[in-house]
């Protein structure tokens, strides 16, 4: 444990968290583009800046990186820590200036006139890094990376071909904060060629990294639902049976256990992929399976690794 | 709080792993999805298998003393249940030859013994010592860490985090933190068995020390039904085993073997006492175990699996490779140079004869008959081992090859065919 001051206020947290996260547990606003709680920090965005003293000294620190050590004194919106945010904000606005994002944090933090030109005129990528590091990981694809250096840094699929790695999962274009990633589901249509047209299923694409895949028809409601890849790689991942992404997760149920077949071996809960399975413990050898539906996300996993066949 | 060792699974090998590495003075935290681990309900065969040189070892049982000993890795485990010599098996074709292995004057191959009895013990043991035992805790991922290991664990739906600095994965075959890690990846996987076991009082030409296995289309299903010992304090109680699938269910099998099949007349004044089953998955075994700050044990690293015997030595040695890592010394990889020299199944020889072990489909209940014919009457030496046991009925029928060519040219030409592939290549295939 740690204690430290935020704004004046004292402020008790666990080893290992940073000065952001202490913040947002006790509800201290800080603005921030490139930070999400499933990646690591990344301190690439610099809006999170704050005050920080230490032994008497005072310095400006990214507050996303920044362990939130015992006795710090913490400042989020002091002049100084204002002004430093204004002229990042200022060019922000120079280099995307009709990303609706940046526009919002521009005036909130009273900001008209952007910097001199970079060089750079319009873009739509802030390189905060979201997309990447979600694809490596969360996805843990790897499919596209950063390229170039200095003012030509941009974000791109291997030598700006199709991104062979890409399942089409969606997670870059989910986690943009200025929305440049395009991603589109598009119907059933057809192909034509001066030769003829030949029918397509429905395909998602992802414009940014020249990729197009097919979408899984759900087999009940036929609705298209996710990329075949990407359901592919979870079904490898999780040794689900090849036709456990038949069924869309709308379409599925929670398994029931009966009770009068069951013989509490555990091999349902052996197999669960997150733990959602139970063995509800009577005493002797009156054990059952019991599904905490919480934690369930009706993958069905357990139904076929029942030797009673005793979920359904 | 950091532990020093997480163990997951609270079986054979990680009971021992968890004793052994608390008296190297590891702080250990042991965790179990079971809340009473005395009262098995997964299936399991119980069976303490006294082969020379088995798995790595050769295990002595002192009935008298109630010890299990160790005679290669160094161990002794207490055993306060019962135990029942095993000193018979016959493998059954469809009319009824038989191929028999046994030692002279009733040497047992094999003790029956009650597993739960043995985990209770170690468990008090553990608890003695000090071991922090979580148990109706399932422990369902698990991440690594440039310091440690953060295992995410579920009891009664509600989620919480064990962190440790190096963690034994004793979760047995579906290896599922194997699985979460990405070590299965480099592995072969042939699928998932069900298992069904029917406890059975009043079965005719039951003998506790025998164990038994019918191989034929016949009997319902390509996956020989076993016979063996009743459970410990009713050894009096046959143990009918039947394999299965999702598709092939085994409570059918079961059916059509004690009702309908040609060794019905067993049991028709049976009566059942009690049913266990379990479910386990078969992949080649991990060539290195122990890697970054984690070691797969026992079931959870090996084909299919090693036993109590070779968990007890898994979890012995594992806790000896943690020590010496946690001490600055190369404890894992000692452990990975153990375990590929120890168990059979890490010999790419000894796992092609498992390939030889598909009696079905491969051949007829004819073809079976014949080939059954060639051993009736002969005893071979009395082996459990699932290697050891199949070569030596295949170097019997093959002892005399011409005959075989001559009598069943076709039969002659599947035996050809067996064998000429690695058991990788036929995994790849």
């Amino acid at each position: 444990m740690a204690t430290l001051k935020i704004n004046g206020k004292k402020i008790k947290v666990a080893d290992g968290t940073t000065i952001l996260e202490a913040a947002r547990a006790h509800d201290i606003e800080i603005p921030t583009l490139c930070s999400n709680e499933a990646l690591k920090p990344y301190g690439a965005c610099r809006l999170c800046v704050v005050e920080v003293t230490k032994n008497g000294m005072t310095t400006i620190e990214t507050s996303c990186t920044y362990p939130a050590e015992e006795g710090l004194d913490v400042k989020t919106n002091s002049a100084r820590v204002i002004n430093n945010r204004k002229i990042v904000i200022e060019l922000y606005l120079a280099r995307c200036p009709n990303v609706k994002i940046i526009r919002q944090l521009a005036e909130e933090y009273g900001v008209k006139e952007s910097a001199p030109q970079m060089g750079k005129d319009n873009d739509y990528c802030i390189l905060c890094g979201l997309c990447v590091r979600a694809c490596n990981e969360v996805v843990k694809a790897g499919a596209i990376q950063f390229a170039g250096s200095g003012i030509n840094k941009i974000v791109d699929s291997p030598f700006h071909k199709t991104a062979e790695d890409c399942i089409a999962c969606g997670s870059c274009a989910f986690v943009c904060p200025t929305g440049i990633i395009k991603k589109n589901d598009l119907p059933a249509t057809a192909q034509c060629t001066p030769e003829g047209c030949s029918p397509t299923g429905p395909q998602r694409e992802i414009l940014n990294w020249q990729v197009e895949h097919k979408l899984k028809e759900c087999s009940k409601c036929g609705n298209p639902y996710a990329p075949e890849p990407h359901l592919q790689k979870i079904t490898r991942q999780y040794n689900f049976l090849p036709e456990f992404f038949n069924i869309c997760p709308s379409c599925r149920q929670y398994p029931v256990v009966d009770e009068e077949k069951c013989l509490g071996c555990g091999g349902c809960m052996e197999n669960c992929p997150i733990g959602a399975l139970e063995l509800d413990d009577r005493g002797g050898y009156d054990k059952k399976a019991h599904v905490f539906t919480e934690n369930c996300t009706a993958c069905h996993t357990c139904e076929d690794y029942c030797p009673m066949r005793a979920i359904s | 709080m950091i532990y020093d060792l997480a163990i997951v699974g609270a079986g054979p090998g990680g009971l021992h792993a968890a004793k052994w590495a608390n008296k190297k003075g590891l702080k250990v935290a042991l965790i179990e999805k079971r809340k009473d681990i005395s009262k098995i309900t997964r299936y399991c065969s119980e069976h303490i298998i006294l082969d020379e040189d088995y798995n790595g070892d050769t295990i002595k049982v002192d009935t008298a003393a109630g010890k299990i000993i160790s005679t290669k890795n160094g161990w002794e485990v207490n055993y306060r249940g019962q135990f029942c010599p095993v000193t018979d098996k016959y493998y059954y074709s469809p009319k009824q030859y038989a191929v028999h292995f046994a030692w002279p004057n009733g040497r047992p191959f094999a003790y029956k013994y009650g597993k739960g009895t043995l985990l209770q013990g170690l468990l008090d043991e553990c608890l003695a010592l000090g071991v922090t035992y979580i148990n109706e805790t399932t422990a369902y991922d698990v991440m690594e860490n440039p310091s440690g290991v953060e295992l995410k664990c579920v009891s009664k739906g509600k989620k919480f985090k064990v962190n440790a600095k190096k963690m034994v994965a004793a979760d047995g075959a579906s290896a599922q933190l194997a699985q979460k890690l990405g070590r299965n990846n480099e592995r072969g996987y042939f699928g998932f068995a069900l298992c069904l076991a029917v406890y059975m009082s009043n079965v005719k030409t039951y003998k506790p020390s025998d164990w038994k296995g019918w191989w034929g289309r016949c009997y319902g299903t390509n996956l020989a039904p076993l016979m063996g010992t009743g459970p410990e304090g009713h050894f009096d109680w046959a143990d009918m085993i039947i394999l299965g699938s999702p598709k092939e269910p085994p409570e059918k099998t079961f059916e059509y073997f004690t009702q309908k099949g040609p060794m019905a007349f067993m049991f028709e004044n049976a009566k059942i006492e009690a049913k266990h089953c379990c479910t386990t998955k078969a992949y080649t075994p991990l060539k290195n175990p122990a890697k970054g700050h984690s070691i797969m044990i026992g079931d959870a690293a090996a084909f299919v699996e090693v036993q109590a015997q070779g968990a007890l030595s898994c979890g012995f040695r594992a806790a000896e490779a943690v020590a010496k890592e946690l001490d600055g010394k190369n404890g894992f990889e000692e452990y990975n140079q153990w375990w590929l020299k120890s168990f059979e199944f890490n010999d790419e020889g000894m796992m092609q004869v498992t390939t030889g072990y598909a009696l079905i489909p491969t051949y007829t209940d004819d073809e079976i008959d014949y080939l059954f014919s060639l051993c009736h009457g002969h005893t071979l030496d009395g082996s459990w081992s699932q290697y050891k046991s199949p070569k030596m009925m295949w170097n019997l029928i093959l002892k005399d090859p011409e005959k075989i060519k001559r009598e069943r040219p076709e039969v002659w030409a599947k035996i050809q065919a067996r064998g000429t592939q690695t058991l990788s290549e036929s995994i790849n295939k």
